[in-house]
Parts: C-alpha cells; sequence; structure tokens
C-alpha cells in the first residue's frame, strides 16, 4: 500500500506517472487514428525509423551541443515522411515506399549507434534508453516540453479529425471534392502525425513501450465499435495500470504494458467471432 | 450549325484515355442532353469507371473534346464540383469508420464544398434516412448504405449526378426503391444523371439512353433500340436461343 501512496507521492515516481499518462493520452489517439487511416505499416516502421532519428539526434548533439536531440530527431522524421511521399507521388506502392525509407533508416540507425558507442563515454546507455525509455527519470522541463507538444498534437487532430475520417472513409470521393493537392497534404499530414508522434512517445517511454501503445489498440476489433473518447480512456487506463504494475511487481513497463495489452485486448480479439 | 456546349451535361467526341501506355477509352463519342439519364453498360474492364472519372476531371484525356456543361473538366475543376456529384462504387469505401450517417450525408458541407444546409435535409427526406441519421454507417444493411451514399450527392445543388454501381451490393427490394428513387429525381426534371450499372432490369421501364462500352462505344441509344440479342452478343458474348438468352462467355478487359 505504501508503494502505491509512494507512485502519487514521490515526485520520481510521479513523474514518471505523468510522463506515462501523457504518452497514453498521444498514444491512444494516435493508435486510433492508425486503427482508421489503415497506415499500421506506418507506425511499425516509424518505431523502427525513430532509432535512426533518436540517434542521429544525440550524435549530432555531441558535436553541436546547442542543437537539441529531440529537435534533430524530428527533422530527420519529418525528412522520411517528406521521403516516403516523395516516393508514392513516384508511382510506388506506399508500403513499398515505407518500407524503402525503413531500410535506409536501418542502415542510419546502425552507423548512428556505432558513433555514439564510439564518441560517447554513455552512447551504449543512450541507444538502451531510445529503445526502452526512462520515464522516472524525465526532468521537469521534460514534462513541460511534453504537455506543450501534446497540446499541438491534439490540437492539430482535433481541428482536421473529421475531415481525416472522411478522406479514409471514402478515398476517392473526399480526392473529387477536395483535389488532388489537397488530398496529398492530408494524407503527409497523416504520415507526419504518425511519425512525429513516435519521436514524442518514444522520448517518454522508449520505442518498445510505443509500439504496444501504437499498434496493440490499433489492432483490437472491440475498440472500433466505442467512441474515441472511451477508446483513449481504455488505452490511458490500460498504460497507467501497467506503471503500477511495473512498480509493484519491480519490472520494466513496457514488459508489463506488452503483457496487459495481450491479455485485455490480443485475448479478447482472438476469442471474437470475425 | 454552332455547337452550344451548354446545352449538354456532356458532350463528348472521339474521347481517348491512357492509363500509363495502356489505351483505355477510345474515341468515345456521345452527349447528355440536360435533363436525362445515361446508363453506361459493358463488361467487367470495359473503362466504365475511367469514362466517369474522366467526366469528373480526375483523369486527363490523351485527345478528343470533353465538355460538362460548357466546362473543361481538367482546367475548370471548381466549377465541375459545383456542377457535378459523384457517387464512387461502395467497394471503395472502408466501412469502419466511426462515422454516422448525418456526419456522411453532410460531407460536402465538412469539406467546405457545398454550403446549403437545407440541401442536407432535402437529401436526407428524398432518400428516407431521418430514422438513421444517429446510427453508424457500419450498422446499416447493403441496401441503406447505398441510400446513404446516394444521399451525400445529393446534399449539393449538383445539375449532373454520376452513379458508380449504386445497385451493387443490394437486395433485390432495395434496388427497386433506388431505381425509383433516382428516375424520381430525374422526372422532376431537376438533375441529368450518369449511372453505371450491371443491372438494368428495373430501369427498363424509364427507357433510359444506355451505352455499352468495351474500350470503344458498341452500341448507343434508347433502352428499346440497343437492347437487341445482336448488340448483346457483341458486349457480353449472350444470345438467344428459342426466345432463352444463353451466356457464350465474357470477355475482360484490364481497366475499370
Amino acid at each position: 500500500m505504501d508503494l502505491i501512496t509512494n507512485i502519487f507521492l514521490d515526485p520520481i515516481y510521479l513523474r514518471g506517472l505523468i510522463g506515462v499518462l501523457l504518452a497514453s493520452v498521444l498514444g491512444g489517439v494516435v493508435s486510433l487514428l492508425i486503427r482508421y487511416t489503415q497506415t499500421q505499416f506506418l507506425a511499425i516502421e516509424s518505431l523502427h525509423m525513430i532509432l535512426a532519428a533518436a540517434a542521429t539526434g544525440y550524435l549530432v548533439n555531441l558535436f553541436i551541443p546547442y542543437l537539441y536531440p529531440e529537435a534533430i530527431a524530428y527533422v530527420v522524421m519529418s525528412l522520411f515522411v517528406i521521403l516516403i511521399v516523395f516516393l508514392s507521388q513516384r508511382g510506388y506502392e506506399q508500403n513499398i515506399s515505407i518500407a524503402t525509407i525503413a531500410f535506409v533508416a536501418a542502415a542510419i540507425s546502425s552507423l548512428a549507434s556505432y558513433g555514439l558507442a564510439i564518441y560517447s563515454p554513455v552512447g551504449p546507455s543512450i541507444v538502451y534508453n531510445i529503445l526502452f525509455g526512462s520515464p522516472f527519470f524525465l526532468r521537469e522541463q521534460d514534462l513541460l516540453l511534453s504537455f506543450l507538444t501534446i497540446l499541438i498534437f491534439l490540437g492539430v487532430l482535433l481541428f482536421t479529425w473529421k475531415k481525416i475520417l472522411l478522406l479514409s472513409f471514402d478515398p476517392e470521393y473526399f480526392s473529387y471534392m477536395k483535389g488532388p493537392v489537397s488530398t496529398l497534404l492530408y494524407r503527409t499530414m497523416i504520415y507526419a502525425i504518425v511519425a512525429l508522434s513516435a519521436v514524442y512517445v518514444t522520448r517518454l517511454v522508449g520505442a518498445i513501450a510505443a509500439h504496444v501503445l501504437f499498434i496493440a489498440p490499433s489492432i483490437t476489433p472491440f475498440l472500433k465499435r466505442i467512441s474515441v473518447v472511451s477508446a483513449t480512456a481504455i488505452i490511458v487506463l490500460v498504460s497507467v495500470t501497467s506503471l503500477i504494475l511495473a512498480v509493484i511487481l519491480n519490472m520494466p513497463y513496457g514488459g508489463v504494458l506488452g503483457v496487459l495489452s495481450i491479455a485485455l485486448y490480443a485475448i479478447p480479439s482472438l476469442l471474437m467471432k470475425k | 450549325m454552332i455547337l452550344v456546349y451548354e446545352e449538354y451535361a456532356v458532350y463528348t467526341k472521339d474521347l481517348s484515355v491512357y492509363l500509363g501506355e495502356n489505351l483505355v477509352l477510345d474515341n468515345v463519342s456521345f452527349v447528355l442532353k440536360h435533363p436525362s439519364v445515361l446508363i453506361v453498360m459493358g463488361p467487367n474492364g470495359a473503362g466504365k469507371t475511367t469514362l466517369l472519372r474522366t467526366i469528373l476531371g480526375m483523369i486527363k484525356r490523351r485527345s478528343g473534346v470533353l465538355k460538362v456543361f460548357g466546362y473543361d473538366p481538367e482546367k475548370d475543376q471548381d466549377q465541375i464540383r459545383r456542377l457535378v456529384s459523384y457517387m464512387p462504387q461502395i467497394s471503395n469505401v472502408y466501412q469502419y469508420i466511426p462515422l454516422k450517417v448525418k456526419e456522411i450525408v453532410a460531407s460536402p458541407h465538412i469539406l467546405k464544398v457545398s454550403e446549403d444546409p437545407d440541401q442536407v435535409e432535402r437529401a436526407i427526406q428524398i432518400t428516407g434516412l431521418e430514422e438513421y441519421l444517429d446510427k453508424y454507417f457500419y450498422e446499416l444493411s447493403g441496401g441503406y448504405k447505398q441510400r446513404v451514399l446516394i444521399a451525400r450527392a445529393l446534399a449539393m445543388k449538383a445539375k449532373l449526378l454520376v452513379f458508380d454501381e449504386p445497385l451493387s451490393m443490394v437486395d433485390a427490394s432495395a434496388r427497386e426503391h433506388i431505381v425509383d428513387l433516382l428516375f424520381d429525381l430525374l422526372n422532376k426534371k431537376e438533375v441529368s444523371m450518369i449511372v453505371v450499372s450491371h443491372d438494368i432490369s428495373r430501369c427498363l421501364r424509364y427507357d433510359p439512353d444506355i451505352l455499352f462500352l468495351n474500350r470503344r462505344v458498341l452500341a448507343y441509344g434508347k433502352a428499346h433500340e440497343v437492347l437487341k440479342p445482336e448488340v448483346l452478343e457483341k458486349v457480353y458474348g449472350l444470345a438467344t436461343l428459342n426466345g432463352k438468352t444463353i451466356y457464350l462467355g465474357e470477355e475482360h478487359g484490364p481497366y475499370h
């Protein structure tokens, strides 16, 4: 009981809790966006590309300290999105375009991780941090910046949500009504939100937990039959419960979140008739 | 004689369209006077949907003349979107999106292409969807799903309605209702229509214009003029034997 009380009183636990809460709110909304826009492959590959973007960010920061690693990660991910859209516009299938950029990112992440290991005494721990996160070691300014970032993401989604749903519902109709340029802009925006929110969530909880946060709800049939607010509330509840259980059981948050997600999302989905 | 394009909902002459290097429409010519209805028929891959998309300005033609109410669909996109409403095939729709009927019908307004809320109300009344406005699309039967998409097309004050397979995925009684609904609009002299459909049995009593297409125009005229065994045999490989229609095999083209 003391341990649970500590989670809400101890500054370290509390920062972890707030970090997970922020990551879960955006992760939940984005996972529903991924479901509705059927961009699961992009989401998974974004979480692979984030290794390249984050490692590049830390590496550049070693040599140019005033360039903030996260800002560089956002720029690198934006470039990946632009390249995916460019390839799609050249006539490549969406998944082929994503896969092509994903293997470019794989090469970059390998080189950047190697560079970090060579040039930084804490290089390996940075890479470990990118993968598994460290929600308990978030600083107050990190949380404040995260809060402002989430407001921007959610604001953009709130403003464009209905149009995104209409585009996903009937792309042919949307393309006729809005024209090819506007349709391309909306598609690019969807890709950008998925890819850039991967930077945000990875920063808070690590790439592994981000996989679970993004993908598990997006492939869960019963979540599509309830409202966006209710589905997000369930995702946030599962995520925060995972953190509390992780503290109690002295286990990593990502692992507990994965197990809980399998129990709550995957098993009921498998038991449900298609 | 001076040709006044504005008299025609659609005027085409020697229209040719390529998708990549493949010729999909070859010297297609027809006119659709306003108001009237044209049913486009042909085997799968005959270029029917490509014809619709060209009329809407979504695909560029390689050669020929195409005018929609006097406008060039490739150059005058804003005017075309105001004048022409489009209902794509229901198979293009991803149904499991949490959109309610009222939101889908109001799409032209949400997308800021049309700003007439009375037209949305009217579309809902015409299609009889009043009781279903708060239902999600995926909760509806096939017939009502088609009605929702028709209502969305009617929610703009368009002069030409372009429907791609509005009778697919619906049962016989729903087909009857949808056909009556579409021809009722025509009888009110409000709109012209181009309808791609494989099933015209329920339309025959209205004797519409029919265009048989298989990359080229194979037959074009009033239903009672073109629905003849020799034409059907040419288009579908159908013929009659002792008064019964027999199937000879259908030549499928690669395009839609």
